[in-house]
């Protein structure tokens, strides 16, 4: 897809392996209301791969949990991410890509806002305006190869 | 306070409702949707308040997403608007498909008709507008392609009595477009907006003009029409465009992105939609939920004197409501 590498040389950082979730006792009770936290959301993006790397966006610390704010009872989730590097052309799809996931896993009622982390890349209002354009999702969603690279992407996720 | 009853769910897109566009009588409207189809669905509004009659499904028209749908001012024509670069013109009867108009090069996210049928207008992603001229037997002339926006154009809307067009933009302003013996122009850029403007409006007497944005506000404007300038008895003739001017900014009214006006030409109340799940009735009422947890993508108010309290809307849950509003003073 890409004949060279945007970023050749990433810096890969440790990954505790597996979900950091603690069960409590009441989210094992299944009378009990269990709302969507942090930890939740983090875990279906964590293991999404980075368009270039065979590496997940954990990996890349492209997401991070303390990075993702959730309000379950206002329905609202919101999710930055931090570009490898601050030129990174891939960001807008990076986005694209957590956005999808969290389309697919999520109850239509949560309203999600995906945004860069402040001062981590160069094009920032941009990357942001056209990740939270729903009409512009809506149209790359129905371009075939890129909804290819976006499912090649989620593959690792789930 | 107004009175808001739901008087009824239209039900069968299979996706995304983007736009709804009421007929003339205001007796049956049109919805366009993510499933690629539109859907003309008739009711009769007085008499049978709540049953509604799909009547026509247009399938095969388009590719990809249906984004906009338009309704002739004069005839029973409609225009639609999608994705796949193209705008429809479905021909009666039965909607059968002519050859769509093909120009644009990627998505049409609008269409709108001019007060007299006689003039069309599209625009894109690929950030310019077209004028068409409706030629007659399914027959449509580009006349001018204006690329004065710089980026994404979201909707055309053509002035209510005159051949005047506006466009809303990604580029976070709105502009008026004109002609000076066919040949189109910008004739004002109206900036204030600090994000995407989604959609506008203008009042019965095409004075005003209403826009929502992305940045949660709405905006109305004023058309002022520049004096004669006069030096020394002799009248200098410039070309005088009316400026508009920002009169009003209302905010705190929705907590997610406006996308969707509709100022009635017979009351002169003001509806918007909202990703915040809510419509907003001014003098200031809402309807919340109004399509549940879902987006609120599209609010008309109905045409007609007959229907004036009858208002439509749209949804991502696929949804079209009728909504009836009453006891506003």
């Amino acid at each position: 897809m890409v004949q060279y590498k945007i970023n050749a040389n990433p810096k890969i950082y440790e990954t505790a392996g597996k979900s950091q979730r603690i069960l409590t006792e009441t989210e094992q009770d299944e009378d009990c209301r269990d709302d969507f936290d942090s930890q939740e959301i983090f875990d279906l993006i964590r293991n999404i791969n980075d368009p270039e790397h065979p590496l997940t966006l954990e990996q890349l610390n492209v997401t991070q949990c303390n990075h993702i704010a959730v309000d379950d009872s206002a329905n609202y989730i919101r999710v930055e991410f931090t570009p490898t590097i601050p030129h990174c052309s891939m960001a807008t799809l990076i986005g694209l890509c957590i956005r999808v996931r969290l389309l697919r896993s999520l109850p239509e009622r949560f309203k999600i806002d995906i945004r860069v982390r402040e001062g981590t890349h160069q094009s920032e209002n941009a990357v942001n305006k056209q990740l939270n354009d729903k009409e512009r999702v809506a149209a790359a969603l129905e371009n075939k190869h890129l909804l290819e690279v976006v499912n090649q992407c989620l593959a690792t996720a789930a | 306070m107004a009175k808001i009853k739901l008087l009824a769910e239209l039900k069968g897109h299979h996706d995304r409702t983007w736009q709804i566009s009421w007929h003339r009588s205001g007796q049956f409207l049109c919805s366009c949707s993510g499933d690629r189809t539109v859907h003309e669905t008739k009711p009769v509004p007085v008499d049978h308040p709540l049953v509604w009659h799909c009547l026509d499904v247009l399938e095969g028209v388009h590719k990809r997403t249906v984004r906009g749908v338009a309704f002739s001012p004069v005839g029973d024509d409609i225009a639609t608007a999608s994705f796949d670069g193209t705008t429809g013109i479905p021909s009666r009867p039965g909607y059968e498909c002519v050859a769509p108009l093909e120009g644009h090069e990627n998505e049409v996210k609008s269409v709108a008709w001019s007060h007299t049928g006689n003039l069309l207008a599209t625009c894109s992603r690929d950030k310019s507008v077209w004028i068409w001229e409706v030629l007659g037997d399914g027959d449509f002339e580009c006349v001018s392609i204006l690329q004065e926006h710089t980026q994404d154009v979201k909707m055309v809307l053509w002035h209510p009595t005159l051949d005047i067009l506006a466009s809303a933009s990604y580029d976070d302003t709105i502009r008026i477009w004109r002609d000076d013996d066919d040949d189109w122009y910008c004739s004002a850029t109206l900036s204030g907006h600090t994000s995407t403007v989604w959609a506008l409006d203008f009042n019965a007497a095409g004075d005003h003009l209403v826009s929502v944005s992305d940045d949660q506000t709405m905006k109305f404007w004023r058309c002022e029409t520049p004096h004669e300038l006069t030096s020394t008895g002799a009248t200098l003739r410039f070309r005088q465009d009316p400026t508009w001017k920002c009169v009003a900014t209302l905010a705190n009214h929705h907590t997610r992105c406006i996308y969707s006006v509709s100022w009635s030409k017979i009351h002169g109340l003001v509806a918007s939609s909202s990703g915040d799940n809510s419509i907003c009735i001014f003098a200031p009422d809402r309807i919340t939920a109004a399509h549940g947890i879902s987006d609120i993508n599209c609010v008309q108010w109905n045409p007609s004197p007959d229907y004036a309290d009858i208002l439509a809307s749209a949804g991502d849950d696929g949804v079209i409501r009728i909504w009836q509003v009453t006891d506003v003073e």
